[in-house]
C-alpha cells in the first residue's frame, strides 16, 4: 500500500482510491458536489480539485474524485491559496444563478451550498446580472425538481442510469441552458425514485412528501431499520413531537450501501394514519369493549388458567410475530414454555408480496415483514400450520397470538380456527382480522415505538431503535409479556432489550457472540460465534 | 401519436445503424436524427420516442441529444431555413447588415418564421468558411460573398 | 510561395475533378495505399511519420507519431478523423475536403494499417452538407475499387471507413467530445486523465484521433517519405501549413505556407494588406481562441514555438485581421457570444463562467460598465482557467478575454468612462508592450498555477 502525504500528514492506503477517500482517512474533508460514493466518477463540480506534485517540486490541480493514489510519495496539498480561490471561485460560479431562497428551501440546514458557501464562499455578491429562472418541474409521484437550485453535479442522472437502472433522467439542451428533465410521459416513477433527493446535494430534488414541512433542525434523528421487508435497509427516521417526519437511508455497504426502496421511505404513513389500539380490551357479552390493564391482564390469567397443564398437555399455543423483535419473540417463547408450559408454538407467516432487484444489485424482498428469520430462530417455528391443526385436532383451545402488522390478513382456514378457540388473546396495534375475533385485546407498539433487534434475510442483526413512546395507554411488546408472565407467576428475567439479547446469545444456536456492542450501529452476522463465547453486555 | 419513417427513410436508416458495431447501436443517434429531421421538419418528442426504438435506448437519452445540439429544430420550421452566421469573422465582414436586411425583408425577428411559413431566419455561429463572408446556409446550400442585392436575388430565385 | 512547394493544395487547385476516384488514380492517387500494405510493415508507417516530424493540425501541434505511439496494447482500435472544423477563422479542412477527399482517405488508410485499426470514422460537422454527401461517395468508390472493405488489394487487412455527421456543436472538436458524440451521448469531454483517447477512447478502445489536415500529411510522408517531409518548414514546425486569411485584408483565403513566414508578411505580402488601406488594430493568429496580438506585435514567424514565445499560438492557423474601424469590446463581446453558446455546459466554471463575461461585456458596450468590472472579468478569468475539465474554458473563453482587456485596455476603459461605445484611434487603443508587462497580469498563465 502506497504512503502518501497529504497535508503534512502521512497516510498509507490502498493504491486506487480516490484523493477524496484516501483525504477522509486522514480525517480531511476535501469538499465536493458532484462525487458520491455510491455512483460513477463524474468530475463535473470542479470543487474538489487540490493541489499534487506533477513533477519534483511542481503542484498542479487536480480533481480529488477522479485522481486515484498510485504510488508511494505522492504530494496532495488541500489547503493553499490556489486550492482555496478554487473553491471560492466554484461556490460564487454556483451561486450567481442561484435564487438565495434558503428561507423557504427543504434543503436548508443540510445544504452543500450552505455550508461550503460559509466556509469557502465570499460574503459579498460581484454579479450585477439577470439571473437564469429555469422552470420548476414536477418529475414523477415523489420527486419535485427546483431547477432554479440545480447545479447540474448529476447525481440524479447517474443514480437512475446505474443503481436503479431505470434511466428516466436525462439533461437537456445546451451550455447555460442545460436542465434535469424526464421524457414527456416518462415521468420519474422507480421503486428506488426517492433516493435522488437524498443525493442531491442543493436543494433541487425534494420529496413531494417533505415538502415545506418544519426545518430539519427541529428534529431528532433516530438511526434504526426499516422494517417493510426482510433486507432490513439502515435508516435515519426524523422525528418530532411523537411524529416520523421524514426517512431515509444510513449507509451500510453490507445491506441497502446508501439508498432504500420508496415503500419503505414512504410507508410510515401506513402507520401514522393506522388506526392504533391504544387502551387493552376484553369482549363482554360478545362486544370488545376497553379496560384497564389490571383486568386486562387477569382476563388472559383467567382465560387460560383451565387450560394449563402439565408440560406437554398443556392445551394454550403461542404465535409468535415476523414484525416483532428477536428480544420480544425470544421472551414470547419463554413465555409459552415457562409460564404457559406448552410447546405449541407457531410464526404467522404473512403471504410474499413482491420481491425486485435493482441494476446495482439492490434488493427489495418478497418477504414483506422485517424479522422473520429472528422469529424463527427464537421461536423454533416456521410458521401457524400446527397451531391451526391444534385448534382443529382439539388439542389447543386457547391461544396468545401476537400481530404488530400493520396488512395482516388471515386465511379462511385459520380464521375458521380460531373462532373455535375459548379463550383469544391477541397482543396488536391496528383493528386487524385478529382482533375481531379476540376474547381480550393486549395493546402493543409499532417498530416506531421500541427497542431490540431484527435478523434479515442474510442472517444480519441489527439494531431497531425506539424513536417515542406507544401512543395511550398501549405499552412495549416485551414489556406486557413479563407482565402476563408475572400475572401467571413466573418471573420471565431482565426486561432490558440489551440483556435479553446477551441471554439470546447464550442460549439461542447460531447468536453466540453477539451483543449490542458487537451488533452496534452497522449489525452483526449470525452464525459468526462459537456457543461457548458467551457474550458480555 | 406513434410516428415511423417512410420505408425509404426507414432503409437508410437501417443502412445508417450497420455501420456501427451492433452492440454500439447508440452511436447512429445524430445520422439517425438527421435523418428524422429531413422526414418530418423538426424533430418532435414522437421522433426522438421513435429513434429511441432503433437505437435501444431510453428515450430521454435520445433527448439529451437532440436538445443539445442546435442543428436539430425542436419545432417546426419553414420551408426554407436561413440560417446567417454572426461569429466574428462574418461581423467583421458585415453579417449584422445581413441580418437586418433579411428581418426587414421577411418582415420577422431572428429566430421566427414567417406567418406563411415560407421562412425562417437564424442566426448560428461560424460555417468555417470565413475567408468568404458574409455568409449564409439556405437550407443545405451555402451562399458566401453576400451582399444586400444577393440576398435579394436569393430570395427571389426561391420558389 | 513556389507552387511547387504547396504539397497539400497544388493538385486540388490544379486538376479539376480530382474528387473523383478514376482522376485521382490517374494522377497516382492510392499508389500509396497500395506501397505500403504490400512492402511496408505497419511499425515502418509509423516510424515514418515520426521521423518526419509531423504535429497535429488540429489545434494543440501535438506530434502525431507520438500520439501513435501512445495506443495501449489492446484491440480492437478505432480511428476517429476530426473533420467537425469549428474553431472560427478556420477552414482549412473544409477546402482539403471539397478539394481533395480521396488524399484524406488515403490517410486514414495508411493511419488504420499503420496501427492495426480496422474500423474508422471521419466524425464531419453537420452544416458541411454537400462535403458529407460527396465523402460517403468517395468511400463508395474507394470500397468499390478495393482500397476499403475485407482483404483491401489482396493483403489481408481489413479496413471500414464511414462518415460521421455532427450537429453544429463546436465542443465535439475537442477530442474526447469528439468520441462521447460519436458514441450517441452528449459530446461532453472526458477527464484526461484517466480518459486519454490513446488509452480509453471510442467504446473504451484505445483511439487514434487526428484531423483531417494531420490524415493527408499523413499521405504525403508515406508517399515522398520522411525527410522530403522535413525539407518543407522548420525543424520545429515541419511540413507547409494552411494559412486562412479573414477578416480586414484584401485576400481572403486559404494559403499553403512555410511558417517561417511572419504574420507581417502573411498580412501585407500574401493578404494585400488590409482592406481599404486603413490602419491594423488587432490580428487574432491562430483561430479566435489565440490571443490577440497588437500592431507592434506582428514580426513574429507563424511557428508554433515562435508563437507561443510571443504570447499566443498557431492554433488552427485561421488569422482575424481587424482594422481601425474595429470596436474591441464589440469584437470581444461576439466572441465570448460564441464561448456562451459553445460552451456545452458540463463543468461549473464554464458553463457559468462564459455567459457572465459575455453579459458583463455586453453592459460595457451598451455603456453601463462599472470601474470594478475589469477587474472583476480577469478574475472570473483566473476562476475559469485551468479548473475546466476540457480546454474549452481556456480557448475561446479566457484567452481572448484577457488578451484583448489587458491589451486594449484603453478602449475598454473608454467605454466605461464614457459610458457609450468608443473607438479609439489605433496608437491610442493598446498598451505597449512594456506597459502590458508592468500590468503583471500575464496572458497566457502558465498551466496549473
Amino acid at each position: 500500500m502506497p504512503t502518501i502525504k497529504i497535508d503534512e500528514k502521512e497516510v498509507t492506503v490502498d493504491a486506487g482510491l480516490t484523493l477524496i477517500q484516501a483525504a477522509a482517512t486522514a480525517g480531511i474533508d476535501i469538499p465536493h458536489f458532484c462525487y458520491h460514493p455510491g455512483l460513477p466518477i463524474d468530475g463535473n463540480c470542479r470543487m474538489c480539485l487540490v493541489e499534487m506534485e506533477i513533477r519534483p517540486g511542481v503542484f498542479g490541480l487536480v480533481a480529488g474524485c477522479v485522481q486515484t493514489v498510485t504510488k508511494d510519495g505522492m504530494q496532495i496539498r488541500t489547503n493553499t491559496p490556489t486550492v482555496l480561490k478554487n473553491r471560492e471561485g466554484v461556490m460564487e460560479f454556483f451561486l450567481i444563478n442561484h435564487p438565495l431562497d434558503c428561507p423557504w428551501c427543504d434543503q436548508a440546514g443540510e445544504c452543500r451550498l450552505q455550508d461550503y458557501s460559509f466556509e469557502h464562499g465570499r460574503a459579498d455578491s460581484r454579479f450585477v446580472e439577470t439571473k437564469r429562472v429555469p422552470p420548476k418541474k414536477d418529475l414523477g409521484p415523489h420527486i419535485l425538481l427546483y431547477s432554479t437550485r440545480c447545479i447540474l453535479c448529476t447525481r440524479c442522472i447517474r443514480f437512475c442510469d446505474e443503481i436503479a437502472g431505470t434511466s428516466e433522467l436525462g439533461i437537456v439542451h445546451m451550455g447555460s441552458h442545460s436542465e434535469i428533465d424526464t421524457f414527456p410521459g416518462q415521468p420519474l416513477d422507480n421503486k428506488l425514485s426517492g433516493n435522488v433527493a437524498d443525493i442531491c446535494p442543493v436543494g433541487a430534488l425534494v420529496t413531494k412528501d417533505f415538502l415545506y414541512k418544519p426545518r430539519i433542525w427541529h428534529y431528532t434523528t433516530v438511526r434504526t431499520i426499516c422494517t417493510g421487508c426482510s433486507t432490513g435497509c439502515n435508516t435515519m427516521m426524523e422525528v418530532m413531537h411523537q411524529k416520523i417526519y421524514r426517512i431515509r437511508p444510513r449507509e451500510n455497504m453490507e445491506v441497502n450501501q446508501y439508498w432504500m426502496c420508496d415503500d419503505g421511505r414512504f410507508g410510515y404513513h401506513a402507520l401514522q394514519e393506522a388506526e392504533r389500539v391504544k387502551v387493552p380490551m376484553k369482549r363482554v357479552n360478545g362486544t370488545l369493549q376497553a379496560t384497564t390493564w389490571k383486568e386486562a391482564l387477569q382476563a388472559v390469567s383467567d382465560g387460560f388458567s383451565r387450560l394449563i397443564g402439565e408440560t406437554g398437555q398443556s392445551a394454550v399455543g403461542v404465535v409468535g410475530s415476523a414484525q416483532w423483535t428477536n428480544e420480544e419473540n425470544f421472551l414470547l417463547s419463554k413465555l409459552a414454555r415457562e409460564a404457559f408450559k406448552t410447546s405449541h408454538i407457531g410464526l404467522y407467516v404473512k403471504p410474499p408480496g413482491e420481491g425486485w432487484v435493482s441494476k446495482s444489485g439492490f434488493r427489495i424482498e418478497a418477504d414483506k415483514t422485517p424479522n422473520a428469520r429472528g422469529a424463527r430462530e427464537m421461536l423454533g417455528a416456521a410458521d401457524m400450520r400446527g397451531i391451526v391443526d391444534g385448534i382443529n385436532a382439539g388439542t389447543i383451545k386457547g391461544l396468545y397470538i401476537v400481530g404488530g402488522d400493520l396488512g395482516l390478513v388471515l386465511s379462511a382456514a385459520e380464521k375458521e380456527a380460531l373462532g373455535k378457540l375459548e379463550c383469544l388473546v391477541v397482543q396488536d396495534i391496528v383493528h386487524s382480522e385478529l382482533v375481531d375475533l379476540a376474547h381480550v385485546v393486549l395493546a402493543g407498539a409499532s417498530w416506531a415505538e421500541k427497542d431490540g433487534t431484527m435478523t434479515n434475510v442474510n442472517g444480519r442483526v441489527q439494531r431497531l431503535r425506539r424513536a417515542f413512546p406507544p401512543p395511550g395507554e398501549a405499552r412495549t411488546d416485551g414489556e406486557i409479556i413479563r407482565q402476563v408472565g408475572k400475572q401467571c407467576g413466573v418471573d420471565l428475567g431482565p426486561g432490558a432489550p440489551a440483556e435479553i439479547m446477551n441471554e439470546i446469545a447464550r442460549t439461542v444456536e447460531g447468536y453466540a457472540g453477539l451483543s449490542y456492542s458487537v451488533i452496534g450501529e452497522q449489525g452483526a452476522m449470525t452464525g459468526i460465534g462459537q456457543p461457548s463465547e458467551a457474550a458480555g453486555g | 401519436m406513434t410516428l415511423e419513417f417512410s420505408p425509404e427513410a426507414r432503409q437508410r436508416a437501417e443502412t445508417i445503424i450497420r455501420r456501427y458495431p451492433p452492440q454500439y447501436k447508440k452511436a447512429a443517434v445524430i445520422p439517425l436524427l438527421h435523418l428524422a429531421q429531413e422526414e418530418w421538419g423538426y424533430i418532435s418528442a414522437e421522433a426522438m420516442a421513435y429513434v429511441a426504438t432503433l437505437i435501444e435506448a431510453p428515450p430521454v437519452k435520445v433527448a439529451e441529444v437532440a436538445t443539445f445540439y442546435p442543428m436539430f429544430n425542436k419545432e417546426p420550421i419553414g420551408k426554407y431555413e436561413i440560417q446567417v452566421c454572426h461569429t466574428l469573422p462574418c461581423a467583421l465582414t458585415g453579417c449584422g447588415r445581413i441580418v437586418k436586411h433579411l428581418c426587414e425583408k421577411l418582415n420577422i425577428q431572428v429566430g421566427q418564421t414567417t406567418p406563411d411559413r415560407r421562412f425562417t431566419l437564424k442566426k448560428v455561429e461560424c460555417l468555417a468558411a470565413c475567408d468568404r463572408g458574409p455568409v449564409m446556409l439556405v437550407n443545405k446550400t451555402l451562399y458566401t460573398n453576400l451582399t444586400l442585392e444577393q440576398v435579394d436575388d436569393i430570395l427571389n430565385g426561391l420558389e | 510561395m513556389d507552387a511547387s512547394r504547396c504539397i497539400l493544395t497544388r493538385e486540388m487547385e490544379t486538376i479539376p475533378n480530382l474528387t473523383d476516384i478514376d482522376i485521382y488514380i490517374q494522377h497516382g492517387g492510392y499508389q500509396t495505399v497500395e506501397k505500403a500494405l504490400k512492402m511496408m510493415k505497419p511499425e515502418e508507417v509509423v516510424k515514418a511519420v515520426t521521423d518526419s516530424g509531423l504535429k497535429g493540425r488540429g489545434g494543440a501541434g501535438f506530434p502525431t507519431g507520438r500520439k501513435w505511439s501512445l495506443l495501449a496494447n489492446r484491440f480492437p482500435r478505432y480511428l476517429c478523423c476530426n473533420a467537425d472544423e469549428s474553431e472560427p477563422a478556420s477552414f482549412k479542412d473544409r477546402k482539403l475536403l471539397e478539394g481533395n477527399p480521396h488524399r484524406v482517405i488515403e490517410g486514414m488508410i495508411l493511419t488504420s494499417y499503420a496501427n492495426g485499426i480496422n474500423l474508422g470514422y471521419i466524425y464531419i460537422r453537420g452544416e458541411f452538407f454537400q462535403i458529407i454527401e460527396q465523402m460517403d461517395r468517395a468511400f463508395a468508390q474507394a470500397y468499390e475499387r478495393g482500397y476499403l472493405g475485407k482483404n483491401i488489394l489482396g493483403t489481408g487487412f481489413d479496413l471500414d471507413l464511414y462518415t460521421h455527421p455532427g450537429a453544429g456543436a463546436y465542443i465535439c472538436g475537442e477530442e474526447t467530445g469528439l468520441i462521447e458524440s460519436l458514441e450517441g451521448n452528449r459530446p461532453y469531454p472526458r477527464l484526461k486523465p484517466p480518459y486519454f483517447p490513446a488509452a480509453i477512447g471510442l467504446w473504451q478502445a484505445p483511439t487514434i484521433v487526428n484531423n483531417v489536415e494531420t490524415m493527408a500529411d499523413v499521405a504525403l510522408v508515406v508517399e515522398h517519405g520522411a525527410d522530403w517531409f522535413k525539407g518543407f518548414g522548420t525543424e520545429d514546425s515541419t511540413g507547409s501549413r494552411l494559412f486562412g486569411l479573414c477578416g480586414h485584408v484584401k485576400k481572403p483565403g486559404l494559403y499553403e505556407l512555410e511558417s517561417t513566414i511572419t504574420l507581417r508578411s502573411l498580412i501585407y505580402d500574401v493578404g494585400g494588406g488590409v482592406r481599404g488601406d486603413k490602419k491594423l488594430k488587432a490580428v487574432i493568429p491562430g483561430g479566435i481562441s489565440a490571443p490577440v496580438l497588437t500592431p507592434d506585435e506582428l514580426d513574429v514567424t507563424m511557428e508554433f514555438g515562435e508563437m507561443a514565445k510571443a504570447g499566443t499560438m498557431g492554433g488552427t492557423g485561421g488569422v482575424v485581421v481587424m482594422d481601425e474601424t474595429v470596436c474591441m469590446v464589440d469584437a470581444l463581446l461576439n466572441i465570448s457570444m460564441f464561448a456562451r453558446h459553445e460552451s456545452c455546459g458540463q463543468c461549473t466554471p464554464c458553463r457559468e463562467g462564459m455567459p457572465w463575461i459575455n453579459d458583463m461585456l455586453r453592459r460595457i458596450e451598451q455603456g453601463h460598465g462599472r470601474q470594478e468590472d475589469i477587474d472583476l472579468l480577469l478574475d472570473v478569468c483566473f476562476n475559469i482557467e485551468g479548473r475546466t475539465v476540457c480546454v474549452f474554458g481556456q480557448a475561446p473563453g479566457v484567452w481572448p478575454t484577457r488578451s484583448f482587456i489587458v491589451k486594449y485596455l484603453p478602449e475598454f476603459q473608454a467605454h466605461i468612462e464614457q459610458h457609450k461605445c468608443v473607438v479609439l484611434p489605433v496608437e491610442e487603443s493598446y498598451l505597449r508592450k512594456e506597459n502590458v508587462e508592468m500590468l503583471g497580469v500575464g496572458v497566457f498563465r502558465a498551466k496549473n498555477s
